[in-house]
């Protein structure tokens, strides 16, 4: 999650608050498209949530306000909880049918376009059910008006609507969601309509889509959505692909018959328009039913926070719409509660055991080997770097260092690095998949790496968030040491930047006297459990100072009006995708020398 | 304001509007009395209303006695103690005087603990007796003299959720015990939109964006508004000032700062054109 940046008008921040109107566990991306046309305004915008992220679609530059209360509609009202979790079960519930004669027939791609159906066609009902809730929520009717009236001028081939939808190897379905979106908001008739895969599917749905369009309830979305999925997977997928193939012997697999109809129905024999319904029907109620269900038993998991906020608990007999009601009504009470009443703390825990992976520096190591000679034949007086030797001991009273003789502890810390390894710090190059630009990942990773060549007890930690549940999470912190060496790096979460929780982190697992930090992040801090990110990093990082403690940041981002809440000695601003000079690294080295 | 027209009205006292739940509760704890009661809630959700409007019905407004708890808070100012008086003669003798929660258990009468779990340890050892079955005092101040709690004598108590930016600690077990209700509330026990109406001369419009206001902010914790806090903002749209302001003025800088944007583009969203 980011906070991206000191607003200059409180009163105009949408990026912060579009970031506290999604929550903490989800991030925002946003992708914009190039508006050059003078008549297709400015007012396009459309929402799409995934599990980790809102990817949010503008066009280019600044919006009208009530564009952006469009947007903040669209993230508040967008019910991708519940969403998620009926696509999940769709998916599943359609590779059971697939796999159910036992010989894996089916790929895995069984069922990927009909998800992706589901997405879409989700997607866009959402955007224009949120339209009419953000309006609605606003007390501003310009939000629909204009959104509805743009849509009359939208165009059927605007990026992030013209899509291909992925089956089986060339079993590629090429769909215009354009002309969904205009066939759903009135512009446009079914005959009017060119892509055969939108036709047959508004055909089939007309009544569907006329009497959901207006529809304000959530339930009804995704209702609507997975029918839609559900239908064209045994109307369109199935019976376009998943042929029937023989086994080892020649044999041809055992028909697999539901309520009396063949779902193993090849291409060759059709499935009967009848049966097809019966079907999709079916795949719906199983559904319906295995979402109930697990949410039923994940609020038993969490009756103790339900009675503590004061939700009443779902009735046995709660049926699918209950459970989305519930789900919309209560989501954010329950959350609320959980970090209100069971003590959560700014804190890191160590994961040393986190599954890693290979990864490819970009940075010329060899290169620095000869600057490093240099250093190392250096005797630094200070405790940085290198200690003090005994025989030089006899300076001690003129430097006035008392614990030249005192024995470092066992970890004892001089030179911490902190990689912020949230997501949008980009990908990094690792073995078999070498990235084609320099993302801030790889940047910092080429820098851990000279700083490692250099100064080979310099500890580097990857810092991001952590799971609540996660075994070793007893304290309840909320950020994640993962360590990160000369060869791998971590494959952990990778949401947030709490920064306060791994500085007290570091705090409580090393001894940090006159130690130097050097931080490489993207963002400013956030998701702190004691309330401002900034001013948690300042408080903790207040007395540290006075132990001689020296920070150092460095910020890549094309952001480069930010402040950092850290008491730098020196920051270096690096813009998004440049790679680190040389003078950055002697800049570095300079600082972490001491 | 231009999407929306506030019509012009004169601030109007208002009454206290609970929800149902407020209203169940009220009566539930007027049934278990004289057993204790406490509610734990965040600031300015109706808790200490509520217990007002329990001893108002329960007719005891006039002898109640009332603690704001605080972890300094002296024995003195619970139990009681000697202190000094002049006598009719005008020199100074020392006088036993009981505390409120002394004199409410002599008189069988209502007291309320505001704040309980910020009270310190010792407060809460000498209560202790009090509130469980024995319904017993001594005062060891006072060469041991025992009180013992007239029937109609009942404790209740308010506090916040042990959470981060509270000075608040868990309570004792022991003392969680001697609970007949232990509730936490985490809803407003007032029914914001009538109480916002009331105030606001009857503007739906505009009481609706004050509950949409803050039904965007209590997304997070950190940005929660409490009833108390819409109620002020209502009152101050009232006297005559912008929505915007009111909040700029009464509710932005109770905030951490990495959130007031949050806040103030809300109010734009909800207030301005």
């Amino acid at each position: 999650m980011k906070f991206w940046r000191q607003p200059k008008d409180e009163k105009k921040d949408h990026m912060n608050f579009l970031q506290h109107l999604a929550g903490r566990d989800k991030q925002l991306e946003f992708t914009e498209f190039s508006n050059s046309a003078e008549s297709l305004g400015k007012y396009d915008t459309a929402v799409e949530a995934n599990q980790h992220y809102f990817t949010i679609r503008k066009p280019k530059g600044r919006v009208p306000f009530d564009a952006n209360l469009l947007t903040a509609g669209q993230v508040k009202f967008s019910a991708h909880g519940m969403s998620q979790r009926v696509r999940q079960k769709l998916s599943s519930s359609i590779r059971k049918r697939s796999r159910s004669t036992g010989l894996g027939m089916h790929s895995s791609f069984e069922g990927k376009a009909s998800a992706e159906v589901y997405d879409a066609v989700y997607g866009i009902l959402e955007n224009r059910r949120c339209a009419f809730k953000a309006s609605e929520h606003f007390h501003r009717p310009k939000i629909l008006r204009d959104h509805l009236k743009e849509m009359a001028d939208k165009s059927q081939s605007r990026w992030g609507y013209s899509s291909s939808i992925h089956g089986e190897k060339d079993k590629d379905f090429e769909v215009n969601w354009g002309e969904f979106r205009k066939y759903l908001y009135g512009h446009t008739t079914l005959r009017e309509i060119k892509n055969p895969i939108i036709e047959s599917l508004c055909r089939r749905h007309k009544d569907l889509i006329k009497r959901v369009k207006d529809n304000t309830n959530a339930t009804a979305t995704i209702l609507a959505a997975l029918e839609i999925a559900s239908d064209f997977w045994v109307t369109q997928e199935k019976s376009s692909g998943g042929q029937a193939v023989p086994d080892e012997n020649g044999d041809m697999p055992a028909d697999v018959v539901v309520n009396g109809v063949n779902v193993n129905a090849t291409k060759a024999e059709n499935i009967d328009p009848d049966d097809a319904v019966q079907i999709a029907q079916d795949m719906m109620d199983e559904v319906k039913d295995e979402v109930t269900e697990d949410y039923k038993q994940d609020q038993i998991r969490n009756s103790g926070v339900r009675t503590t906020a004061g939700v009443k608990d779902l009735p046995d007999n709660a049926t699918f719409e209950n459970v989305v009601d519930d789900h919309i009504e209560n989501a954010d009470t329950i959350k609320s509660t959980e970090e209100l009443t069971t003590g959560y703390r700014c804190g890191a825990v160590i994961v040393n055991d986190v599954k890693t992976s290979p990864y490819i520096t970009t940075i010329d190591v060899s290169a620095l080997e000869l600057d490093s000679q240099a250093d190392k034949n250096r005797v630094s007086l200070g405790t940085n770097g290198s200690r003090m030797k005994r025989n030089r001991a006899w300076r001690l009273p003129f430097l006035g260092d008392p614990k030249v003789f005192q024995k470092n502890p066992a970890t004892s810390a001089d030179l911490i690095v902190l990689v912020d390894i949230s997501s949008s710090m980009g990908r990094p190059s690792v073995e078999g998949q070498s990235s084609n630009y320099h993302s801030p990942y790889q940047v910092a990773l080429d820098l851990s790496t000279a700083v490692k060549n250099r100064f080979p007890n310099a500890i580097v930690h990857g810092f991001s968030q952590i799971d609540r549940r996660h075994p070793h999470n007893t304290d309840k912190v909320n950020a994640g040491l993962y360590p990160i060496t000369e060869n791998t790096i971590p494959n952990a979460p990778r949401g947030s930047t709490p920064l306060c929780g791994a500085l007290k982190g570091i705090e409580d697992n090393y001894n940090l006297d006159n130690a130097r930090v050097l931080v490489i992040t993207d963002g400013q801090p956030n998701d702190c459990n004691s309330g401002g990110s900034d001013d948690c990093v300042r408080n903790r990082t207040g007395a540290w100072i006075n132990q001689g403690i020296r920070f150092g940041v460095i910020w890549i981002s094309h952001r480069m009006d930010m402040k950092h809440p850290l008491p730098a000695d020196f920051t270096i601003h690096k813009q998004t995708y440049e790679m680190p000079n040389s003078e950055d690294l002697a800049q570095v080295f300079k600082f972490l020398k001491g | 304001m231009a999407h929306m027209k506030l019509k012009t009205i004169r601030e109007r006292s208002h009454k206290t509007n609970f929800t149902q739940e407020g209203l169940d509760l009220k009566e539930q704890i007027k049934k278990v009395a004289p057993f204790p009661v406490i509610l734990i809630g965040p600031p300015g959700s109706g808790k200490t209303q509520l217990m007002h409007q329990v001893i108002r019905e329960m007719g005891t407004k006039d002898t109640a006695e009332y603690v704001g708890c605080h972890p300094g808070l002296d024995i003195i100012d619970v139990i009681g103690g000697y202190q000094a008086k002049a006598d009719d003669e005008g020199r100074p003798t020392m006088v036993w005087v009981d505390g409120p929660l002394t004199r409410a258990m002599k008189n069988g009468t209502h007291i309320l603990m505001d704040e309980l779990p910020r009270l310190s340890q010792p407060q809460v050892g000498r209560i202790m007796g009090a509130t469980d079955e024995t319904r017993l005092l001594t005062l060891t101040e006072k060469e041991g003299e025992r009180v013992e709690a007239k029937s109609d004598f009942q404790m209740l108590a308010t506090g916040n959720p042990p959470a981060s930016n509270y000075n608040s600690v868990n309570i004792d077990e022991a003392m969680k015990s001697r609970f007949m209700i232990f509730k936490y509330v985490t809803d407003s026990l007032c029914d914001e939109k009538a109480t916002l109406q009331d105030i606001l001369g009857g503007d739906e419009n505009y009481a609706g964006a004050f509950i949409n206001w803050a039904d965007d902010l209590r997304q997070d914790p950190a940005t929660h508004v409490s009833t108390r806090d819409l109620c002020y903002l209502a009152k101050m749209v009232g006297r005559g000032f912008d929505a915007v302001d009111a909040i700029g003025l009464n509710y932005r800088d109770k905030i951490t700062e990495d959130k007031r944007s949050i806040v103030m583009t809300s109010a734009s969203a909800h207030f301005e054109n």
